[in-house]
C-alpha cells in the first residue's frame, strides 16, 4: 500500500494479479451463465414433472408429489436466490431425473469430456501446427493447394455428419472400433490398468472426429502465420548467418507462430466442447456434452445449471491460461 | 504395454466363464426403489431385483387371478366375500442381505407406497382399490380391499412390491429418492445389484440364494445411452446383446445380421392424432374439431392402412381404438369409419368447408387449416405427419406440422394448447387406463389425460360398468359399446399400434418375451453361443 499526496492506492503483486484476475473473471461468468441458464431453462416450454402421454396415467400423482419435493411449486422470486445459496455453499443439489446428487454427474460428465477434449486439442494443435508449417513453407504449390481444399472442406461438413459416416464404417460396417460408450461393458468395473485399453478403444473415433476439426482450423491459421514469418528480417538473416532451411522453419519460425497458436487453443476450447456435445452423443459417450443434451430434453435443472456452470468456468478458466501463456510467449519472443 | 497386455490377461482369468449379457438402454432409471420411480424405465431396472407377491401370465389377463402366476407368494386363498386375499410367503425368500421375506414386508410397503409423502407412483391405485393389508403371521400376509372389483387382484400385486422393513423403517419418506437405499437398494429377486453408476450403467450379479433357484445368467449389465436409436446401435455394433425395442430401419439392419435376432416382443401402446374439441386454452369449440362432421371427415380422408405401411411396415398395425389387442377387453370387429374420400368429400361440404380457389377448401372466407402438433421423440410420427398432411391436402384440408420434444408436447397436451396432436398412449395390460385417457373424468385443467376433452356419457357409463363387472362376458359387452360410441364420436384418429420387435445377439437366449414387460423372464435367459465379437477384454461366453 503506497501513499501519494493523501491518495492510499492499493498495489496488488502482478502474480497475484494474474491469478485473481482469471478467477475473478471466472467468477462473473459463472454468475452470468448461472442466471442466463435459470431465466432460459423456466422461458422453454415443459415441466420437468408434467405427466407424459407416453406414461400410465397412474404416474400423474408421483409427478406431482416430485414438483413439490423439489421445490418447483414456490415463486420464482424464492428459487432463485435459493439457487444461488445453494451454489455459494457448494451444494449442487439432486437430479430431477435421477435423484442423484449432482456433483457426482457433473464431476463424472466433466471428466469423461476432458478425456476426449484434452488429446484431441493436443493431437489436433501438433497435427495443425505441423500442417500449416510446411503448408506455409511450400505456399502456392500444388501439394499446399490439395491440402488447403481438403482442410476447406472438411471444415465444411458438420462434425456430427462425420462421426456419423465414420462410426457408421469403421464400427457399424467394418466392426474394427466399438461405436458406442467410453468402455466395454464387461471390464467397467475392472482394475484400472485393465480398462484403460478398452477406454483407449472407445476413444479413438469421438477423438479422431475432433482432433481433425481442430488440426483443420489450426493448420489454415498457422499457413497464414509461418507466410508472414518467412517474409521477416529474421529468416532471411539466419539464412545468411547459413542456419539449414529446416533449422529455420522448424525451430525459428516456429517460435515466432507459438503465441499465436497458444492463443488460439484458448479460443478453440470453447469451440472443441462445443463440438464434443454432438459427438459425444452420436458415440454415446457419457460426457458433459451428451449428459447436457439429455437434462434438458428431461428438463433436469439442476443438472443443466451445473453443467452449463462448470463447463463455462472450466472453458473460461482454460481460455485465460492460454491467453496468459500466449502473453508470456510474446514476452520471451520481446526479450530475444 | 506389456503391463496392459498383463493386466489385461489376468483379468480374462479372473472372469473367464462368466455368462454376461450387456442390455442397451434408452434411457435411466429416475430412482431404483420399486413403486418410487415415476419412468417406465425405473419399473425394468427396479424388478429385475424385487418381486411381486404374484406376476401377470402371459395371456395379460386382469380380470380375477386366473393366470397369475406365483412369486414371492407361493399361493393365495380369498376370503368368502372377496373382500380380503391373503397370501403364503415363500418361507425360502430372503432379502440380499441374508434377513428373510417376512409377511410384515408387505405392510409396510404397502403403508409406504400410500404415504402421500413418498409420491410412489403406484400409490394412488393402491390407494383406490386396497383398504389396508395385514399380517396374521411372519409368513401371511392379508390385503383388504375397499370395493369388488373385476382388476383388483391386479391392482394389488401389480402395483404393490415388498420392501425391507428392516431397511426402510428409520428412513425419512421425504427423502426417500435421495436416501443411501435408493443409492445402494436391497433386493429379494433373482440378481442383485452390484455396481450402479447413474447414467452410465448398473450392473447386477445373479443372487445365488434365490428362492426358485439362482438364475442362469451370471452378470446383467445395463448400459444407459441417450435414446433407443443409440442404444439399438449399441447392439448392431456389437457393443451390446439386447435392447428392447428397434425402430422399423433398425430392425432392418439387425435381420441381416447373422449374429443378431428380431424377437417379436408385442405392445401395449397405441399412437393417435387427438383432436380438441375446445379453442386451444378456450372453452368455446374448436372452430375446426368442434365439428362431428369434420371430426368424422378428416379420420376417413386418412388412409391409415396406407400410412401404417408405410412408415412401419410389418412392425405396426392400425390402431382400433382407445384400446390395444393386448388387453383383455380388446374388439378387433367393432365397426370403424372408413377410408373414403368421396365421403369425406361430402361431409365436409355438407358442414359448410367447400372448395376454392387451388382446390383448398374454406368456410365463410376462412381456410380449412389446422395445426398438428407432434411428439418428435421417435422417427416414425414425423414421418406418418407428412404423409398424412400429403393426404388431406388431397381433400382441401391444410395441415400444417409443429414438431416438438417431448416436454414441450406435455406442456402442449397439458395446457389443452393444440387444435391437434399426435402422440402414444402407453398403458397398462389393464383397460382401466380408457376411463382416465378419454372419459370426462380425464380432462381437467393442467391434465394431458383426455387433453382434447372428449365427453360421452355413453363412453363415461359403459367403462365405469365394464370396469365394475366381475364377469368377463358382460365387461366386455360393455368395453364394447363404449370402444364403439368413441369410434364413432372420432375424438382422435385411432393411427397406429406398433409390433414392438427387440434386437439380440443370437448367443442369448431369451424365450418369449411379456408383452408389457420385456425383464419378466429375465431368470430364465442364458447365454449359449460364442462370444460377442465387442465384448471388451473378459470373454464372457463359454457356457456353462
Amino acid at each position: 500500500m503506497t501513499s501519494d499526496a493523501g491518495r492510499v492506492q492499493l498495489t496488488i503483486p502482478g502474480a497475484l494479479l494474474a491469478v485473481l484476475r482469471p478467477l475473478g473473471r471466472a467468477m462473473l461468468v459463472a454468475l452470468l451463465v448461472t442466471s442466463v441458464s435459470f431465466v432460459g431453462l423456466r422461458l422453454l416450454p415443459g415441466d420437468p414433472f408434467a405427466p407424459s402421454p407416453d406414461d400410465p396415467p397412474e404416474l400423474a400423482h408421483a409427478r406431482a408429489q416430485s414438483r413439490v419435493q423439489f421445490g418447483l411449486d414456490r415463486p420464482i422470486s424464492v428459487q432463485y436466490p435459493a439457487l444461488l445459496g445453494a451454489l455459494a455453499r457448494g451444494d449442487l443439489g439432486h437430479s430431477f431425473a435421477t435423484a442423484q446428487p449432482v456433483s457426482g454427474i457433473v464431476r463424472s460428465a466433466i471428466t469423461n469430456t476432458a478425456i476426449l477434449v484434452a488429446p484431441a486439442l493436443l493431437i489436433g494443435l501438433a497435427l495443425g501446427v505441423a500442417l500449416g508449417t510446411w503448408q506455409g513453407a511450400h505456399a502456392g504449390s500444388v501439394r499446399d493447394k490439395i491440402l488447403g481444399g481438403a482442410t476447406f472442406g472438411y471444415l465444411a461438413v458438420p462434425e456430427f455428419l462425420v462421426a456419423l459416416i465414420l462410426g457408421g464404417l469403421v464400427a457399424i460396417r467394418w466392426k474394427l472400433l466399438p461405436a458406442t460408450g467410453m468402455v466395454g461393458a464387461e471390464v467397467a468395473t475392472a482394475p484400472w490398468l485393465v480398462r484403460l485399453p478398452s477406454i483407449v478403444e472407445h476413444a479413438v473415433l469421438p477423438v479422431s472426429v475432433l482432433a481433425m476439426s481442430t488440426a483443420c482450423v489450426v493448420a489454415r491459421h498457422q499457413r497464414a502465420a509461418v507466410i508472414a514469418a518467412v517474409g521477416e528480417g529474421f529468416v532471411r538473416g539466419a539464412g545468411a548467418r547459413g542456419v539449414p532451411a529446416h533449422r529455420i522453419l522448424w525451430v525459428h519460425v516456429l517460435r515466432r507462430t507459438a503465441g499465436t497458436i497458444c492463443a488460439m487453443a484458448g479460443v478453440l476450447l470453447p469451440a472443441l466442447v462445443g463440438g464434443a456435445a454432438l459427438v459425444e452423443r452420436v458415440f454415446s459417450w457419457p460426457g458433459a456434452g451428451s449428459a447436457l443434451v439429455t437434462a434438458v430434453a428431461a428438463r433436469d435443472y439442476p443438472v443443466v445449471q451445473a453443467l452449463v456452470l462448470m463447463t463455462a468456468v472450466a472453458v473460461a478458466l482454460s481460455a485465460s491460461l492460454a491467453e496468459a501463456g500466449a502473453q508470456r510467449l510474446a514476452q520471451g519472443e520481446a526479450l530475444v | 504395454m506389456a503391463l496392459l497386455a498383463g493386466a489385461t490377461l489376468a483379468c480374462r482369468a479372473d472372469m473367464g466363464g462368466e455368462k454376461t449379457v450387456v442390455i442397451a438402454a434408452g434411457g435411466d432409471a429416475d430412482a431404483m426403489i420399486p413403486m418410487v420411480g415415476a419412468q417406465a424405465q425405473a419399473r425394468a431396472m427396479t424388478e429385475i431385483m424385487f418381486e411381486k407377491l404374484a406376476d401377470l401370465g402371459d395371456s395379460l389377463n386382469t380380470v380375477g387371478d386366473y393366470g397369475y402366476v406365483p412369486r414371492l407368494a407361493t399361493s393365495w386363498s380369498w376370503s368368502g366375500d372377496s373382500m380380503a386375499v391373503t397370501f403364503a410367503l415363500d418361507p425360502r425368500a430372503t432379502w440380499h442381505d441374508g434377513r428373510p421375506v417376512r409377511a410384515n414386508d408387505v405392510v409396510f410397503a404397502f403403508q409406504l407406497a400410500t404415504d402421500p409423502k413418498v409420491g410412489a407412483a403406484t400409490g394412488a391405485d393402491l390407494r383406490g382399490v386396497v383398504d389396508s393389508v395385514t399380517a396374521p403371521d411372519s409368513t401371511h400376509a392379508t390385503a383388504w380391499f375397499k370395493a369388488r372389483r373385476p382388476d383388483q387382484f391386479h391392482q394389488l400385486v401389480y402395483n404393490l412390491i415388498p420392501l425391507p422393513e428392516h431397511l426402510l423403517a428409520a428412513v425419512n419418506r421425504d427423502s426417500l429418492r435421495v436416501s443411501s437405499f435408493a443409492a445402494q437398494p436391497v433386493g429379494n429377486g433373482p440378481f442383485k445389484l452390484a455396481i450402479r453408476v447413474p447414467r452410465e450403467r448398473t450392473e447386477y450379479v445373479a443372487n445365488d440364494n434365490f428362492a426358485r433357484g439362482r438364475p442362469r445368467l451370471d452378470r446383467v449389465i445395463v448400459t444407459i445411452h441417450q435414446g433407443g436409436p443409440a442404444a439399438a446401435r449399441a447392439v448392431i455394433a456389437g457393443d451390446a446383446d439386447f435392447v428392447e425395442r428397434l425402430s422399423p430401419d433398425d430392425a432392418a439392419e439387425v435381420s441381416k445380421s447373422p449374429e443378431l435376432r428380431l424377437i417379436p416382443a408385442g405392445s401395449v401402446e397405441y399412437g393417435v392424432v387427438s383432436f380438441n374439441f375446445k379453442r386451444p386454452k378456450g372453452s368455446a369449440p374448436h372452430p375446426v374439431f368442434g365439428d362431428l362432421r369434420v371430426r368424422q371427415a378428416v379420420t376417413m380422408a386418412v388412409d391409415r392402412a396406407t400410412l401404417v405401411q408405410s412408415v412401419y411396415g410389418s412392425l405396426g398395425r392400425v390402431a382400433l381404438g382407445p384400446f390395444v389387442r393386448a388387453q383383455w377387453s380388446a374388439d378387433t370387429t367393432l365397426s370403424q369409419l372408413p377410408f373414403d374420400t368421396a365421403a369425406a368429400g361430402a361431409m365436409l361440404d355438407s358442414a359448410g368447408w367447400r372448395r376454392g380457389t387451388g382446390g383448398m377448401r374454406a368456410r365463410a372466407g376462412a381456410p380449412l387449416r389446422f395445426v398438428l402438433a407432434v411428439a418428435a421423440t421417435n422417427r416414425e410420427r414425423p414421418r406418418l405427419a407428412e404423409l398424412m398432411q400429403q393426404q388431406l391436402k388431397q381433400q382441401g384440408v391444410d395441415m400444417q406440422i409443429q414438431l416438438l420434444d417431448g416436454a414441450a408436447m406435455q406442456a402442449r397436451l397439458s395446457a389443452h394448447d393444440f387444435d391437434a396432436a399426435m402422440f402414444t398412449w402407453r398403458t397398462t395390460p389393464s383397460p382401466s387406463g380408457a376411463q382416465s385417457a378419454w372419459g370426462t373424468v380425464g380432462y381437467a385443467p393442467g391434465s394431458p389425460y383426455n387433453a382434447g376433452g372428449y365427453s360421452s356419457a355413453v363412453f363415461d357409463a359403459n367403462v365405469d360398468s365394464a370396469l365394475k363387472e366381475r364377469d368377463r362376458t358382460r365387461a366386455r359387452a360393455q368395453f364394447r359399446v363404449a370402444y364403439q360410441a368413441a369410434i364413432t364420436d372420432a375424438p382422435a384418429i385411432w393411427l397406429y399400434e406398433p409390433s414392438v420387435v427387440a434386437g439380440a445377439a443370437a448367443r442369448v437366449s431369451t424365450g418369449t418375451l411379456r408383452q408389457d414387460a420385456w425383464w419378466a423372464s429375465l431368470e430364465r435367459w442364458d447365454v449359449t453361443g460364442p462370444p460377442r465379437r465387442r465384448a471388451g477384454t473378459a470373454p464372457d461366453s463359454a457356457p456353462r
